[in-house]
């Protein structure tokens, strides 16, 4: 039941700011629309575009996920959530919802909008889906972890910036991963940047959408999939703690 | 059935003591009114109470905060959100079933006069419609304790009278409600109880009436010539009245308008030539702190 009213608030304060909605889902689609009809280069440049436009629009889950709860740590309303003690688990799923349904919708869109403009993939969509749901849980949790230790939202969009700059500098993204600490598990060589959840995306995604090498997916997944589960789940924890804590309320 | 209870509490902020050391409870039904001062250590007193803070030494035991419902001074609300859902969603951040949130929220709104504006998102509500509606957030989970921080600030009459009619229902379906306010007039309305406090300590736990019986109930105020009010004051003392100088005069405090009338035609006569004005009123709540300080 709380989860339910979690979410269903978290539904209705996106729905009733129509503008940012409307950013959070349609900005990755009128890019692929735009970059489709316009730029010279045909499907190959496409499809170095597609999966950097993918990983920026996972990246937007980290800002609308910060500033929704930090919005919500901000006003005077949080009071109704600490008096109905609502636990970590309730508040993460309720607030987190939404947001990655927003996301992927978002995702939707935008492979849609790329298969518009005449971008194929030979790649499962399920796959590709995979990788972009797990990399907005874990911007999410990211978000949780932006939230959790601003007081405001202006404080909030800072530090989702820093955290959106160091995922774009250190992952590969926008320029060639620097070399940084490592240490080899298993045989897999794990860097420093391993840790960001944009640098198994983006090389997930430029495989699969171009070659489709799967042994390599699984792995990126497994990463995704662990950096998901513990942003999520220490991102939660400091959330919760963070508003029993408030001294607003 | 005592509910809460506060044992020697106290709550202090760096080496500043704000309230306390009090012990007090609150038991099933009736209404309390906590009166004081601005910074008296009233929503500090209700915040431990509701379980937002811990005291700082001292015991607060009884009921969990998903027991009580709190409404604070500033409106605890979603600016976005409408009257119905605000109350459809508290029910549920409770626990109430989606079918008993929407019943409580239609009996809640009706109540306070909410029903036309139910549809309005909080922020296009007027100050008085936020604060009913902060009201019923804290009321619709059937709390088995009330604590309202100011809950008529801004409410006209009409309103005024519709929530102290809705609290006395509460309180005799076996609520305990508690109203923190400055009206003393308000607090003999609605309550059977009254706290009093003063720079974070209870300086009375009891009736209005028992107050009254030990306190002056009216006060003449006497505003005397510069220079002479010493003088007016040894006289009055050295009758054994009660003289005491205020921001707004010399007060002598009596307990009942016919034994200040005697004072004040004496005075006239008397002292003609200092006597610049005089006024006797029912004791304010400055005036019954005045008399209980130490």
């Amino acid at each position: 039941m709380r989860f339910a009213a979690l979410a269903r608030l978290a539904w209705l304060r996106q729905w009733r700011d129509p503008a940012s909605l409307a950013l959070s889902v349609l900005t990755a689609p009128c890019f692929a629309l735009l970059y489709g009809l316009i730029a010279p280069g045909g499907e190959p440049a496409f499809a170095g575009y597609l999966p950097s436009l993918l990983v920026f629009s996972s990246i937007m889950a980290l800002f609308g996920a910060a500033m929704a709860l930090a919005r919500e740590r901000a006003e005077p309303s949080l009071l109704l959530l600490r008096m109905a003690q609502v636990d970590g688990v309730a508040l993460v799923a309720g607030f987190a919802l939404p947001q990655l349904l927003i996301n992927l919708v978002s995702l939707a869109l935008t492979l849609g909008a790329a298969g518009l403009v005449g971008f194929r993939t030979g790649s499962s969509l399920a796959a590709i889906g995979a990788a972009c749901a797990l990399a907005s849980c874990a911007s999410i949790g990211l978000g949780l972890l932006v939230a959790a230790t601003a007081k405001s939202v202006s404080r909030a969009f800072l530090s989702a910036s820093v955290v959106m700059f160091l995922q774009l500098l250190f992952s590969g993204l926008l320029f060639p991963r620097p070399s940084g600490p490592s240490v080899a598990v298993a045989g897999h060589n794990i860097s420093l940047w391993d840790i960001l959840p944009t640098t198994h995306l983006h090389l997930l995604l430029s495989r699969l959408l171009t070659t489709g090498d799967g042994a390599l997916a699984s792995l990126r997944l497994l990463a995704l999939a662990l950096l998901a589960a513990l942003f999520v789940t220490i991102g939660g924890l400091l959330l919760t703690r963070a508003i029993r804590q408030s001294a607003r309320a | 059935m005592t509910l809460l209870s506060l044992e020697a509490a106290t709550f202090a902020v760096g080496e500043r003591q704000l309230l306390g050391p009090l012990s007090l409870s609150f038991v099933a039904g009736g209404c309390t009114a906590l009166l004081g001062a601005n910074g008296s250590g009233k929503t500090t007193l209700l915040r431990i109470a509701a379980g937002l803070l811990a005291p700082t030494t001292g015991l607060r035991t009884g009921l969990a905060p998903t027991a009580i419902g709190y409404c604070p001074q500033a409106d605890p609300l979603w600016p976005d959100l409408t009257a119905t859902e605000h109350l459809q969603i508290v029910g549920g951040l409770q626990g109430l079933t989606a079918s008993s949130a929407w019943a409580r929220a239609t009996e809640l709104l009706d109540h306070l006069d909410l029903m036309p504006h139910a549809s309005k998102q909080a922020a296009m509500l007027s100050g008085g419609m936020r604060r009913r509606l902060s009201v019923a957030t804290a009321l619709v989970h059937r709390p088995r304790l009330l604590l309202l921080d100011e809950p008529f600030a801004g409410l006209d009459t009409a309103q005024t009278a519709r929530l102290e009619a809705l609290l006395r229902e509460e309180a005799s379906a076996g609520t305990a409600v508690v109203v923190a306010t400055h009206d003393l007039d308000q607090a003999a309305r609605i309550a059977d109880r009254l706290l009093l406090l003063d720079e974070g300590r209870l300086l009375h736990d009891g009736t209005l009436e028992a107050l009254r019986t030990h306190r002056p109930s009216h006060r003449l105020l006497l505003t005397l010539r510069e220079g002479s009010e010493a003088e007016v004051a040894e006289a009055l003392q050295a009758t054994a009245l009660q003289v005491r100088t205020t921001d707004e005069g010399l007060a002598v405090s009596g307990s009942s308008v016919a034994e200040l009338q005697a004072i004040a035609a004496s005075l006239a006569a008397q002292r003609q030539n200092d006597l610049v004005g005089l006024e006797i009123r029912a004791a304010t709540l400055d005036d019954l702190l005045d008399e209980l300080r130490p």
